[in-house]
Protein backbone atom coordinates (compact mmCIF):
# COMPACT_ATOMS: atom_id res chain seq x y z
CA UNK A 1 0.00 0.00 0.00
CA UNK A 2 1.45 3.40 -0.92
CA UNK A 3 2.01 5.95 1.80
CA UNK A 4 -0.91 8.28 2.29
CA UNK A 5 1.30 11.32 2.77
CA UNK A 6 2.98 10.91 -0.58
CA UNK A 7 -0.35 10.90 -2.32
CA UNK A 8 -1.49 14.10 -0.72
CA UNK A 9 1.71 15.96 -1.45
CA UNK A 10 1.40 14.82 -4.97
CA UNK A 11 -2.12 16.04 -5.42
CA UNK A 12 -1.67 19.37 -3.75
CA UNK A 13 1.69 20.33 -5.07
CA UNK A 14 0.19 23.00 -7.29
CA UNK A 15 -2.33 24.75 -5.07
CA UNK A 16 -1.57 25.22 -1.42
CA UNK A 17 -5.12 24.95 -0.18
CA UNK A 18 -6.09 23.19 3.02
CA UNK A 19 -7.64 19.76 2.71
CA UNK A 20 -11.28 20.17 1.86
CA UNK A 21 -13.77 19.11 4.52
CA UNK A 22 -15.49 17.23 1.76
CA UNK A 23 -12.33 15.20 1.42
CA UNK A 24 -12.17 15.60 -2.29
CA UNK A 25 -8.73 17.17 -2.17
CA UNK A 26 -9.60 19.46 -5.04
CA UNK A 27 -8.90 23.12 -4.83
CA UNK A 28 -12.10 24.40 -3.26
CA UNK A 29 -11.93 27.85 -4.75
CA UNK A 30 -11.71 26.49 -8.26
CA UNK A 31 -14.59 24.13 -7.66
CA UNK A 32 -16.88 26.60 -6.03
CA UNK A 33 -16.55 29.50 -8.36
CA UNK A 34 -19.21 30.55 -10.77
CA UNK A 35 -18.28 30.04 -14.32
CA UNK A 36 -17.75 33.26 -16.22
CA UNK A 37 -18.05 31.37 -19.47
CA UNK A 38 -21.35 29.69 -18.73
CA UNK A 39 -23.58 30.10 -21.70
CA UNK A 40 -27.23 30.71 -21.04
CA UNK A 41 -28.26 27.65 -22.95
CA UNK A 42 -31.00 25.62 -21.39
CA UNK A 43 -30.25 22.38 -19.62
CA UNK A 44 -26.62 23.32 -19.51
CA UNK A 45 -24.52 21.77 -16.84
CA UNK A 46 -21.49 23.91 -17.08
CA UNK A 47 -18.04 23.26 -15.77
CA UNK A 48 -16.38 25.90 -13.72
CA UNK A 49 -12.71 25.60 -13.12
CA UNK A 50 -11.34 29.03 -13.86
CA UNK A 51 -11.63 32.15 -11.76
CA UNK A 52 -10.11 32.93 -8.39
CA UNK A 53 -12.18 33.66 -5.35
CA UNK A 54 -11.80 32.88 -1.68
CA UNK A 55 -13.02 29.54 -0.48
CA UNK A 56 -15.43 31.10 1.97
CA UNK A 57 -17.23 33.31 -0.49
CA UNK A 58 -20.93 32.64 -0.53
CA UNK A 59 -21.88 34.13 -3.81
CA UNK A 60 -25.29 35.70 -4.11
CA UNK A 61 -24.78 37.15 -7.51
CA UNK A 62 -27.17 37.65 -10.34
CA UNK A 63 -26.63 34.23 -11.87
CA UNK A 64 -28.37 31.56 -9.84
CA UNK A 65 -26.93 28.07 -9.64
CA UNK A 66 -30.21 26.50 -10.67
CA UNK A 67 -33.16 27.99 -12.47
CA UNK A 68 -36.25 25.94 -13.27
CA UNK A 69 -38.97 27.82 -15.04
CA UNK A 70 -42.41 26.44 -15.77
CA UNK A 71 -40.99 22.94 -15.99
CA UNK A 72 -43.19 19.97 -16.75
CA UNK A 73 -42.34 16.28 -16.97
CA UNK A 74 -44.64 13.41 -17.84
CA UNK A 75 -44.02 9.70 -18.14
CA UNK A 76 -45.80 7.41 -20.50
CA UNK A 77 -46.75 4.28 -18.63
CA UNK A 78 -48.96 1.30 -19.37
CA UNK A 79 -51.77 2.85 -17.40
CA UNK A 80 -51.55 6.12 -19.32
CA UNK A 81 -49.64 9.31 -18.95
CA UNK A 82 -48.37 10.32 -15.53
CA UNK A 83 -47.57 13.97 -15.05
CA UNK A 84 -44.86 14.14 -12.42
CA UNK A 85 -44.16 17.85 -12.53
CA UNK A 86 -46.34 20.57 -13.96
CA UNK A 87 -45.50 24.25 -14.07
CA UNK A 88 -42.75 23.89 -11.55
CA UNK A 89 -40.66 26.95 -10.70
CA UNK A 90 -37.56 27.05 -8.57
CA UNK A 91 -34.49 29.23 -8.42
CA UNK A 92 -31.55 28.40 -6.24
CA UNK A 93 -28.91 31.00 -5.61
CA UNK A 94 -25.25 30.17 -5.51
CA UNK A 95 -24.36 28.75 -2.11
CA UNK A 96 -27.98 28.49 -1.09
CA UNK A 97 -29.33 25.44 0.73
CA UNK A 98 -32.80 24.48 -0.31
CA UNK A 99 -34.84 21.60 1.02
CA UNK A 100 -37.73 20.07 -0.89
CA UNK A 101 -40.48 18.48 1.15
CA UNK A 102 -43.53 16.89 -0.34
CA UNK A 103 -45.75 13.85 -0.35
CA UNK A 104 -44.55 10.60 -1.86
CA UNK A 105 -44.80 10.48 -5.64
CA UNK A 106 -45.03 14.24 -6.11
CA UNK A 107 -41.97 14.36 -8.34
CA UNK A 108 -39.06 15.11 -6.02
CA UNK A 109 -36.74 12.49 -7.47
CA UNK A 110 -37.78 13.54 -10.95
CA UNK A 111 -36.81 17.08 -10.02
CA UNK A 112 -33.31 15.95 -9.01
CA UNK A 113 -32.93 14.01 -12.27
CA UNK A 114 -33.73 17.21 -14.13
CA UNK A 115 -31.19 19.19 -12.14
CA UNK A 116 -28.55 16.50 -12.64
CA UNK A 117 -29.13 16.68 -16.38
CA UNK A 118 -30.23 13.05 -16.58
CA UNK A 119 -33.72 13.79 -17.79
CA UNK A 120 -34.81 16.37 -20.33
CA UNK A 121 -37.94 18.32 -19.40
CA UNK A 122 -41.04 17.99 -21.55
CA UNK A 123 -41.60 21.71 -21.21
CA UNK A 124 -40.07 24.76 -19.62
CA UNK A 125 -36.51 25.77 -18.94
CA UNK A 126 -33.91 23.93 -16.90
CA UNK A 127 -30.79 25.96 -16.42
CA UNK A 128 -28.11 24.48 -14.20
CA UNK A 129 -24.77 26.21 -14.00
CA UNK A 130 -22.88 24.05 -11.59
CA UNK A 131 -21.58 20.54 -11.76
CA UNK A 132 -23.97 18.35 -9.83
CA UNK A 133 -23.15 15.67 -7.30
CA UNK A 134 -26.24 13.50 -7.27
CA UNK A 135 -27.10 11.10 -4.50
CA UNK A 136 -29.93 8.96 -5.86
CA UNK A 137 -32.72 7.69 -3.65
CA UNK A 138 -31.59 4.08 -4.08
CA UNK A 139 -28.03 3.66 -2.89
CA UNK A 140 -26.97 1.77 -6.05
CA UNK A 141 -23.96 0.22 -4.36
CA UNK A 142 -22.43 -2.48 -6.54
CA UNK A 143 -21.88 -5.90 -4.95
CA UNK A 144 -18.55 -6.58 -6.63
CA UNK A 145 -16.88 -3.70 -4.82
CA UNK A 146 -16.07 -3.40 -1.14
CA UNK A 147 -17.67 -0.58 0.83
CA UNK A 148 -14.60 1.61 0.49
CA UNK A 149 -14.26 1.02 -3.22
CA UNK A 150 -17.94 1.73 -3.73
CA UNK A 151 -17.37 5.18 -2.31
CA UNK A 152 -14.22 5.51 -4.40
CA UNK A 153 -16.22 4.75 -7.55
CA UNK A 154 -17.05 8.46 -7.74
CA UNK A 155 -13.38 9.24 -8.28
CA UNK A 156 -12.64 6.27 -10.50
CA UNK A 157 -15.52 7.34 -12.70
CA UNK A 158 -13.65 10.60 -13.18
CA UNK A 159 -10.53 8.72 -14.17
CA UNK A 160 -8.57 8.72 -10.90
CA UNK A 161 -6.38 5.65 -10.41
CA UNK A 162 -7.94 3.03 -8.20
CA UNK A 163 -5.44 3.16 -5.31
CA UNK A 164 -5.51 6.94 -5.15
CA UNK A 165 -9.31 6.97 -5.15
CA UNK A 166 -9.45 4.52 -2.26
CA UNK A 167 -6.94 6.53 -0.25
CA UNK A 168 -9.08 9.64 -0.58
CA UNK A 169 -12.19 7.84 0.57
CA UNK A 170 -10.50 6.29 3.60
CA UNK A 171 -10.39 9.32 5.96
CA UNK A 172 -14.08 10.02 5.35
CA UNK A 173 -14.89 6.44 6.24
CA UNK A 174 -13.54 7.03 9.70
CA UNK A 175 -15.38 10.30 10.06
CA UNK A 176 -18.71 8.71 9.17
CA UNK A 177 -18.43 5.89 11.65
CA UNK A 178 -17.62 3.33 9.01
CA UNK A 179 -14.08 2.59 10.19
CA UNK A 180 -13.43 -1.13 10.14
CA UNK A 181 -15.92 -1.67 7.36
CA UNK A 182 -13.68 -0.59 4.51
CA UNK A 183 -13.41 -4.10 3.16
CA UNK A 184 -16.95 -5.17 4.01
CA UNK A 185 -19.02 -6.52 1.17
CA UNK A 186 -22.12 -4.50 0.44
CA UNK A 187 -24.50 -7.17 1.71
CA UNK A 188 -22.73 -7.15 5.05
CA UNK A 189 -23.67 -3.50 5.59
CA UNK A 190 -26.78 -2.30 7.35
CA UNK A 191 -29.24 -0.05 5.53
CA UNK A 192 -27.90 3.00 7.30
CA UNK A 193 -24.30 2.07 6.52
CA UNK A 194 -25.14 1.59 2.85
CA UNK A 195 -26.70 5.03 2.85
CA UNK A 196 -23.61 6.58 4.38
CA UNK A 197 -21.39 4.90 1.78
CA UNK A 198 -23.63 6.31 -0.95
CA UNK A 199 -23.46 9.73 0.70
CA UNK A 200 -19.69 9.48 0.77
CA UNK A 201 -19.62 8.57 -2.88
CA UNK A 202 -21.58 11.75 -3.57
CA UNK A 203 -19.36 13.96 -1.43
CA UNK A 204 -16.18 12.57 -3.01
CA UNK A 205 -17.15 13.88 -6.44
CA UNK A 206 -16.07 17.29 -5.17
CA UNK A 207 -18.83 18.96 -7.14
CA UNK A 208 -20.18 22.33 -6.02
CA UNK A 209 -23.90 21.51 -6.23
CA UNK A 210 -25.14 18.74 -3.96
CA UNK A 211 -28.41 17.14 -5.04
CA UNK A 212 -29.36 14.74 -2.27
CA UNK A 213 -32.40 12.47 -2.49
CA UNK A 214 -33.43 11.54 1.04
CA UNK A 215 -29.82 11.03 2.04
CA UNK A 216 -30.40 10.13 5.67
CA UNK A 217 -33.76 8.42 5.54
CA UNK A 218 -32.48 5.04 6.66
CA UNK A 219 -30.57 6.31 9.66
CA UNK A 220 -31.53 6.26 13.31
CA UNK A 221 -32.08 9.61 14.99
CA UNK A 222 -28.65 9.69 16.62
CA UNK A 223 -26.63 8.80 13.52
CA UNK A 224 -28.76 11.16 11.49
CA UNK A 225 -27.97 13.93 13.96
CA UNK A 226 -24.28 13.18 13.57
CA UNK A 227 -24.53 13.28 9.81
CA UNK A 228 -26.38 16.61 10.01
CA UNK A 229 -23.67 18.02 12.22
CA UNK A 230 -20.95 16.85 9.88
CA UNK A 231 -22.74 18.26 6.86
CA UNK A 232 -23.31 21.61 8.57
CA UNK A 233 -19.67 21.87 9.56
CA UNK A 234 -18.51 20.89 6.11
CA UNK A 235 -20.81 23.41 4.47
CA UNK A 236 -19.69 26.11 6.86
CA UNK A 237 -16.04 25.45 6.12
CA UNK A 238 -16.57 25.20 2.40
CA UNK A 239 -19.92 26.43 1.17
CA UNK A 240 -21.70 24.54 -1.52
CA UNK A 241 -25.06 24.83 -3.05
CA UNK A 242 -27.39 22.15 -1.79
CA UNK A 243 -30.71 20.82 -2.98
CA UNK A 244 -31.98 18.39 -0.38
CA UNK A 245 -35.02 16.17 -0.83
CA UNK A 246 -36.43 14.87 2.40
CA UNK A 247 -39.60 13.61 4.05
CA UNK A 248 -38.45 14.94 7.36
CA UNK A 249 -39.58 18.51 8.04
CA UNK A 250 -37.20 18.81 10.99
CA UNK A 251 -34.29 17.77 8.84
CA UNK A 252 -35.30 20.36 6.26
CA UNK A 253 -35.54 23.12 8.88
CA UNK A 254 -32.18 22.15 10.35
CA UNK A 255 -30.12 21.91 7.20
CA UNK A 256 -31.72 24.33 4.77
CA UNK A 257 -32.05 28.06 4.57
CA UNK A 258 -35.22 27.71 2.55
CA UNK A 259 -37.80 24.96 2.53
CA UNK A 260 -39.88 24.41 -0.59
CA UNK A 261 -43.12 22.55 -0.02
CA UNK A 262 -44.63 20.64 -2.88
CA UNK A 263 -48.18 19.68 -3.72
CA UNK A 264 -49.36 16.20 -4.55
CA UNK A 265 -48.82 14.99 -8.09
CA UNK A 266 -48.53 16.75 -10.43
CA UNK A 267 -45.92 18.48 -8.33
CA UNK A 268 -46.01 22.23 -8.02
CA UNK A 269 -44.66 24.56 -5.41
CA UNK A 270 -47.22 24.78 -2.61
CA UNK A 271 -45.31 27.21 -0.50
CA UNK A 272 -41.96 28.27 0.79
CA UNK A 273 -40.57 28.78 4.23
CA UNK A 274 -37.54 30.92 4.86
CA UNK A 275 -35.52 29.55 7.72
CA UNK A 276 -33.74 32.26 9.64
CA UNK A 277 -31.70 30.29 12.03
CA UNK A 278 -29.81 32.63 14.31
CA UNK A 279 -26.07 32.19 13.99
CA UNK A 280 -24.33 30.69 16.95
CA UNK A 281 -27.29 28.55 17.89
CA UNK A 282 -26.39 24.92 18.25
CA UNK A 283 -28.38 22.22 16.56
CA UNK A 284 -29.97 21.15 19.82
CA UNK A 285 -30.82 24.72 20.78
CA UNK A 286 -32.32 25.39 17.40
CA UNK A 287 -34.48 22.27 17.19
CA UNK A 288 -35.91 22.93 20.65
CA UNK A 289 -36.50 26.62 20.10
CA UNK A 290 -39.95 28.15 19.89
CA UNK A 291 -39.30 29.55 16.43
CA UNK A 292 -38.42 26.12 15.17
CA UNK A 293 -41.68 24.61 16.33
CA UNK A 294 -43.63 27.46 14.76
CA UNK A 295 -41.90 26.90 11.43
CA UNK A 296 -42.51 23.21 11.75
CA UNK A 297 -46.22 23.56 12.31
CA UNK A 298 -46.39 26.04 9.43
CA UNK A 299 -44.73 23.53 7.14
CA UNK A 300 -46.93 20.67 8.23
CA UNK A 301 -50.03 22.80 7.78
CA UNK A 302 -48.99 23.77 4.27
CA UNK A 303 -48.37 20.16 3.34
CA UNK A 304 -51.78 19.07 4.53
CA UNK B 1 -14.35 -35.39 -0.64
CA UNK B 2 -14.17 -31.65 -0.17
CA UNK B 3 -15.39 -31.46 3.38
CA UNK B 4 -12.45 -31.64 5.78
CA UNK B 5 -12.92 -33.72 8.90
CA UNK B 6 -12.88 -30.73 11.28
CA UNK B 7 -15.87 -29.25 9.55
CA UNK B 8 -18.07 -32.14 10.53
CA UNK B 9 -18.76 -30.47 13.84
CA UNK B 10 -20.18 -27.38 12.19
CA UNK B 11 -23.91 -27.15 11.54
CA UNK B 12 -23.86 -27.30 7.72
CA UNK B 13 -21.79 -30.48 7.91
CA UNK B 14 -24.90 -32.62 8.09
CA UNK B 15 -26.29 -31.09 4.95
CA UNK B 16 -22.98 -31.41 3.19
CA UNK B 17 -22.71 -35.07 4.21
CA UNK B 18 -26.07 -35.73 2.70
CA UNK B 19 -25.11 -33.83 -0.42
CA UNK B 20 -22.23 -36.22 -1.03
CA UNK B 21 -23.57 -39.32 0.64
CA UNK B 22 -26.91 -39.54 -1.09
CA UNK B 23 -25.66 -39.55 -4.69
CA UNK B 24 -22.73 -41.80 -3.71
CA UNK B 25 -25.11 -44.36 -2.21
CA UNK B 26 -27.39 -44.20 -5.24
CA UNK B 27 -24.45 -44.73 -7.59
CA UNK B 28 -23.13 -47.67 -5.58
CA UNK B 29 -26.54 -49.28 -5.58
CA UNK B 30 -26.82 -48.88 -9.34
CA UNK B 31 -23.35 -50.36 -9.85
CA UNK B 32 -24.21 -53.33 -7.64
CA UNK B 33 -27.41 -54.01 -9.59
CA UNK B 34 -25.51 -53.75 -12.85
CA UNK B 35 -22.80 -56.16 -11.69
CA UNK B 36 -25.43 -58.62 -10.50
CA UNK B 37 -27.23 -58.35 -13.80
CA UNK B 38 -24.06 -59.16 -15.77
CA UNK B 39 -22.94 -61.95 -13.39
CA UNK B 40 -26.34 -63.60 -13.58
CA UNK B 41 -25.54 -64.39 -17.19
CA UNK B 42 -28.66 -62.76 -18.55
CA UNK B 43 -26.60 -61.08 -21.26
CA UNK B 44 -23.56 -61.93 -23.29
CA UNK B 45 -20.53 -60.58 -21.43
CA UNK B 46 -19.02 -59.65 -24.80
CA UNK B 47 -21.85 -57.24 -25.43
CA UNK B 48 -22.30 -55.77 -21.97
CA UNK B 49 -19.41 -55.31 -19.54
CA UNK B 50 -19.92 -55.21 -15.79
CA UNK B 51 -18.45 -52.62 -13.44
CA UNK B 52 -15.82 -55.13 -12.39
CA UNK B 53 -14.55 -55.54 -15.94
CA UNK B 54 -14.51 -51.79 -16.43
CA UNK B 55 -12.57 -51.26 -13.22
CA UNK B 56 -10.07 -53.94 -14.27
CA UNK B 57 -9.62 -52.21 -17.63
CA UNK B 58 -9.10 -48.84 -15.94
CA UNK B 59 -6.25 -50.36 -13.92
CA UNK B 60 -4.67 -52.52 -16.61
CA UNK B 61 -4.77 -49.95 -19.39
CA UNK B 62 -4.16 -46.92 -17.26
CA UNK B 63 -1.32 -45.37 -19.24
CA UNK B 64 -3.01 -45.90 -22.59
CA UNK B 65 -6.27 -44.44 -21.31
CA UNK B 66 -4.42 -41.54 -19.71
CA UNK B 67 -2.76 -40.67 -23.01
CA UNK B 68 -6.07 -40.56 -24.84
CA UNK B 69 -7.72 -38.66 -22.00
CA UNK B 70 -4.99 -36.02 -22.19
CA UNK B 71 -5.51 -35.68 -25.92
CA UNK B 72 -9.25 -35.15 -25.51
CA UNK B 73 -8.73 -32.88 -22.50
CA UNK B 74 -6.39 -30.70 -24.49
CA UNK B 75 -8.90 -30.35 -27.30
CA UNK B 76 -11.78 -29.66 -24.93
CA UNK B 77 -9.95 -27.08 -22.82
CA UNK B 78 -8.24 -25.25 -25.66
CA UNK B 79 -11.48 -25.26 -27.63
CA UNK B 80 -13.32 -23.89 -24.61
CA UNK B 81 -10.67 -21.22 -24.19
CA UNK B 82 -11.05 -20.26 -27.84
CA UNK B 83 -14.83 -20.14 -27.41
CA UNK B 84 -14.37 -18.02 -24.28
CA UNK B 85 -12.25 -15.42 -26.04
CA UNK B 86 -14.46 -15.33 -29.12
CA UNK B 87 -17.70 -15.45 -27.13
CA UNK B 88 -16.75 -12.55 -24.87
CA UNK B 89 -15.47 -10.61 -27.85
CA UNK B 90 -18.70 -11.23 -29.75
CA UNK B 91 -20.89 -10.37 -26.74
CA UNK B 92 -18.97 -7.13 -26.23
CA UNK B 93 -19.14 -6.22 -29.89
CA UNK B 94 -22.87 -6.87 -30.07
CA UNK B 95 -23.37 -4.73 -26.97
CA UNK B 96 -21.22 -1.83 -28.06
CA UNK B 97 -22.25 -1.58 -31.70
CA UNK B 98 -25.95 -1.65 -32.62
CA UNK B 99 -25.00 -1.72 -36.29
CA UNK B 100 -22.90 -4.86 -35.94
CA UNK B 101 -25.59 -6.35 -33.71
CA UNK B 102 -28.25 -5.96 -36.36
CA UNK B 103 -25.90 -7.15 -39.08
CA UNK B 104 -24.50 -10.27 -37.43
CA UNK B 105 -27.05 -11.54 -34.93
CA UNK B 106 -29.04 -13.56 -37.51
CA UNK B 107 -25.76 -15.05 -38.76
CA UNK B 108 -24.71 -16.03 -35.26
CA UNK B 109 -28.02 -17.67 -34.51
CA UNK B 110 -27.81 -19.35 -37.91
CA UNK B 111 -24.53 -21.05 -37.03
CA UNK B 112 -26.35 -22.70 -34.15
CA UNK B 113 -29.06 -24.01 -36.42
CA UNK B 114 -26.65 -26.10 -38.51
CA UNK B 115 -26.33 -29.42 -36.66
CA UNK B 116 -22.83 -30.23 -35.51
CA UNK B 117 -23.31 -33.85 -36.65
CA UNK B 118 -23.34 -32.63 -40.21
CA UNK B 119 -20.75 -29.96 -39.75
CA UNK B 120 -18.08 -31.98 -37.95
CA UNK B 121 -17.06 -34.28 -40.85
CA UNK B 122 -16.97 -31.32 -43.20
CA UNK B 123 -14.68 -29.43 -40.84
CA UNK B 124 -12.40 -32.44 -40.58
CA UNK B 125 -12.21 -32.55 -44.36
CA UNK B 126 -11.40 -28.85 -44.37
CA UNK B 127 -8.89 -28.78 -41.50
CA UNK B 128 -7.49 -32.31 -41.50
CA UNK B 129 -7.07 -34.94 -38.76
CA UNK B 130 -5.00 -32.68 -36.53
CA UNK B 131 -6.09 -30.64 -33.51
CA UNK B 132 -7.25 -27.63 -35.56
CA UNK B 133 -10.50 -29.22 -36.68
CA UNK B 134 -11.22 -30.32 -33.10
CA UNK B 135 -10.65 -26.85 -31.71
CA UNK B 136 -12.95 -25.35 -34.33
CA UNK B 137 -15.69 -27.87 -33.58
CA UNK B 138 -15.42 -27.46 -29.80
CA UNK B 139 -15.33 -23.68 -30.18
CA UNK B 140 -18.45 -23.70 -32.36
CA UNK B 141 -20.29 -25.80 -29.79
CA UNK B 142 -19.17 -23.71 -26.80
CA UNK B 143 -19.15 -20.25 -28.32
CA UNK B 144 -22.84 -19.52 -28.32
CA UNK B 145 -23.75 -19.79 -24.62
CA UNK B 146 -20.77 -17.63 -23.71
CA UNK B 147 -21.59 -14.99 -26.32
CA UNK B 148 -25.24 -14.91 -25.27
CA UNK B 149 -24.30 -14.81 -21.59
CA UNK B 150 -21.95 -11.89 -22.17
CA UNK B 151 -24.42 -9.98 -24.31
CA UNK B 152 -27.32 -10.51 -21.90
CA UNK B 153 -25.13 -9.77 -18.90
CA UNK B 154 -23.99 -6.47 -20.34
CA UNK B 155 -27.54 -5.55 -21.22
CA UNK B 156 -28.87 -6.47 -17.79
CA UNK B 157 -27.17 -3.50 -16.11
CA UNK B 158 -29.51 -1.46 -13.91
CA UNK B 159 -30.46 1.64 -15.95
CA UNK B 160 -30.37 3.74 -12.78
CA UNK B 161 -26.79 2.64 -12.20
CA UNK B 162 -25.95 3.70 -15.75
CA UNK B 163 -27.51 7.08 -15.03
CA UNK B 164 -25.49 7.38 -11.86
CA UNK B 165 -22.31 6.67 -13.80
CA UNK B 166 -23.29 9.33 -16.28
CA UNK B 167 -23.85 11.82 -13.50
CA UNK B 168 -20.47 10.90 -12.02
CA UNK B 169 -18.90 11.86 -15.32
CA UNK B 170 -17.92 8.42 -16.60
CA UNK B 171 -17.80 7.96 -20.36
CA UNK B 172 -18.85 4.97 -22.42
CA UNK B 173 -15.67 2.95 -21.97
CA UNK B 174 -15.25 3.71 -18.30
CA UNK B 175 -18.84 2.77 -17.58
CA UNK B 176 -18.27 -0.47 -19.44
CA UNK B 177 -15.17 -1.26 -17.42
CA UNK B 178 -16.34 -0.13 -13.99
CA UNK B 179 -19.96 -1.22 -14.04
CA UNK B 180 -21.25 -3.14 -17.03
CA UNK B 181 -18.50 -5.77 -17.29
CA UNK B 182 -18.34 -6.69 -13.61
CA UNK B 183 -22.14 -6.71 -13.52
CA UNK B 184 -22.19 -9.08 -16.49
CA UNK B 185 -19.91 -11.58 -14.77
CA UNK B 186 -22.66 -13.81 -13.31
CA UNK B 187 -24.23 -14.34 -16.71
CA UNK B 188 -20.89 -14.73 -18.47
CA UNK B 189 -19.95 -17.46 -16.03
CA UNK B 190 -23.38 -19.03 -16.39
CA UNK B 191 -22.68 -19.25 -20.10
CA UNK B 192 -19.24 -20.71 -19.45
CA UNK B 193 -20.80 -23.36 -17.21
CA UNK B 194 -23.16 -24.45 -19.97
CA UNK B 195 -20.30 -24.34 -22.46
CA UNK B 196 -18.19 -26.48 -20.14
CA UNK B 197 -20.70 -29.30 -20.35
CA UNK B 198 -20.40 -29.17 -24.13
CA UNK B 199 -16.62 -29.03 -24.28
CA UNK B 200 -15.83 -32.74 -23.76
CA UNK B 201 -18.86 -34.01 -25.64
CA UNK B 202 -18.04 -31.91 -28.68
CA UNK B 203 -14.37 -32.92 -28.51
CA UNK B 204 -15.40 -36.59 -28.61
CA UNK B 205 -17.72 -35.74 -31.41
CA UNK B 206 -14.92 -34.16 -33.37
CA UNK B 207 -12.79 -37.25 -32.79
CA UNK B 208 -15.59 -39.40 -34.06
CA UNK B 209 -15.53 -37.44 -37.28
CA UNK B 210 -11.90 -38.33 -37.84
CA UNK B 211 -8.92 -38.65 -35.54
CA UNK B 212 -5.93 -40.71 -34.49
CA UNK B 213 -6.18 -40.33 -30.73
CA UNK B 214 -8.50 -39.34 -27.90
CA UNK B 215 -11.38 -40.90 -26.00
CA UNK B 216 -13.69 -40.43 -28.98
CA UNK B 217 -11.18 -42.28 -31.13
CA UNK B 218 -11.10 -45.12 -28.57
CA UNK B 219 -14.88 -45.35 -28.50
CA UNK B 220 -15.26 -45.09 -32.27
CA UNK B 221 -12.66 -47.81 -32.84
CA UNK B 222 -13.56 -50.02 -29.89
CA UNK B 223 -17.29 -50.31 -30.45
CA UNK B 224 -17.23 -52.35 -33.70
CA UNK B 225 -14.37 -54.44 -32.27
CA UNK B 226 -16.55 -55.27 -29.24
CA UNK B 227 -13.93 -53.89 -26.84
CA UNK B 228 -16.81 -53.20 -24.52
CA UNK B 229 -14.93 -52.75 -21.20
CA UNK B 230 -12.55 -50.31 -22.84
CA UNK B 231 -15.38 -48.33 -24.44
CA UNK B 232 -17.21 -48.25 -21.12
CA UNK B 233 -14.06 -47.09 -19.37
CA UNK B 234 -13.65 -44.31 -21.91
CA UNK B 235 -17.24 -43.20 -21.39
CA UNK B 236 -16.73 -43.25 -17.64
CA UNK B 237 -13.63 -41.08 -17.90
CA UNK B 238 -15.49 -38.72 -20.20
CA UNK B 239 -18.31 -38.33 -17.71
CA UNK B 240 -15.89 -37.73 -14.86
CA UNK B 241 -13.97 -35.17 -16.88
CA UNK B 242 -17.15 -33.27 -17.76
CA UNK B 243 -18.22 -33.28 -14.12
CA UNK B 244 -14.79 -32.08 -13.04
CA UNK B 245 -14.86 -29.24 -15.54
CA UNK B 246 -18.35 -28.23 -14.42
CA UNK B 247 -17.24 -28.23 -10.78
CA UNK B 248 -14.17 -26.20 -11.63
CA UNK B 249 -16.36 -23.53 -13.22
CA UNK B 250 -18.66 -23.64 -10.19
CA UNK B 251 -15.67 -23.07 -7.89
CA UNK B 252 -14.53 -20.12 -10.01
CA UNK B 253 -18.08 -18.75 -9.86
CA UNK B 254 -18.19 -18.97 -6.10
CA UNK B 255 -14.91 -17.15 -5.83
CA UNK B 256 -15.55 -14.45 -8.41
CA UNK B 257 -19.19 -13.68 -7.73
CA UNK B 258 -19.84 -14.35 -4.05
CA UNK B 259 -22.85 -12.00 -4.13
CA UNK B 260 -24.78 -14.51 -6.23
CA UNK B 261 -26.17 -17.44 -4.27
CA UNK B 262 -24.42 -16.33 -1.12
CA UNK B 263 -27.30 -17.79 0.89
CA UNK B 264 -26.38 -21.35 -0.09
CA UNK B 265 -24.21 -23.22 2.39
CA UNK B 266 -20.68 -21.90 2.05
N1 LIG C 1 -39.17 6.35 -15.10
C1 LIG C 1 -40.47 6.53 -14.81
N2 LIG C 1 -41.42 5.96 -15.57
C2 LIG C 1 -42.72 6.14 -15.29
N3 LIG C 1 -43.17 6.87 -14.27
C3 LIG C 1 -42.28 7.46 -13.48
C4 LIG C 1 -40.88 7.32 -13.69
N4 LIG C 1 -40.23 8.01 -12.74
C5 LIG C 1 -41.17 8.55 -11.97
N5 LIG C 1 -42.41 8.25 -12.39
C6 LIG C 1 -43.67 8.70 -11.82
O1 LIG C 1 -43.57 10.06 -11.57
C7 LIG C 1 -44.12 10.39 -10.32
C8 LIG C 1 -43.09 11.10 -9.48
O2 LIG C 1 -42.06 10.20 -9.16
P1 LIG C 1 -40.83 10.60 -8.23
O3 LIG C 1 -39.95 9.41 -8.13
O4 LIG C 1 -40.22 11.83 -8.73
O5 LIG C 1 -41.57 10.86 -6.84
P2 LIG C 1 -40.95 11.28 -5.44
O6 LIG C 1 -41.51 12.59 -5.07
O7 LIG C 1 -39.48 11.17 -5.48
O8 LIG C 1 -41.56 10.18 -4.47
P3 LIG C 1 -40.92 9.51 -3.16
O9 LIG C 1 -40.99 10.50 -2.06
O10 LIG C 1 -41.81 8.36 -2.89
O11 LIG C 1 -39.53 9.11 -3.50
C9 LIG C 1 -44.62 9.09 -9.72
O12 LIG C 1 -46.01 9.03 -9.91
C10 LIG C 1 -43.93 8.03 -10.50
O13 LIG C 1 -44.79 6.93 -10.66
MG1 LIG D 1 -38.15 9.97 -4.65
Amino acid sequence: MPAKEDMQYDEQSQTETPVSPFGDGNSPSAELNPSPTAADATTSVSVSRDGERGAGAVADTGTPAVRLQDVSVSFRTRSGEVTALDGFNLTIGDGERVAIVGPSGCGKSTLLSLVAGLLPPDGGIVDVRREVALMPQRDLLVPWRSALRNAALALEAQGKPRAQAAERARPLFERFGLAGFEHARTWELSGGMRQRVAFLRTILTGRPLLALDEPFGALDAITRGEMHEWLEQALAAEPRTMLLVTHDVEEALTLAGRVVLMTRRPGKVAGEIAVDRPTGLSRAQWTTSREFSILKSQALAALR
Amino acid sequence: MIAPRESLSRPPAGRRMRKWLAPAAATLLLLAAWEAFVRAGLVDSLLVAGPGDVAQTLIDEFSMLARHTLATGREALLGLLLAFVLGIGAGLTLHVSPLLRDATLPLLVGTQAVPLVVLAPLLVIAFGYGITAKLVIVAIACFFPIAVGTFDGLRSCDPELLRLMRSLGAGRMRTLRLVELPGALPRVLGGVRIAATWAFISAVFAEYAGSTEGLGYLIARGTPLLETPRVYAAILILTAASLALWSAVAVVERRLIPWERRDSAH
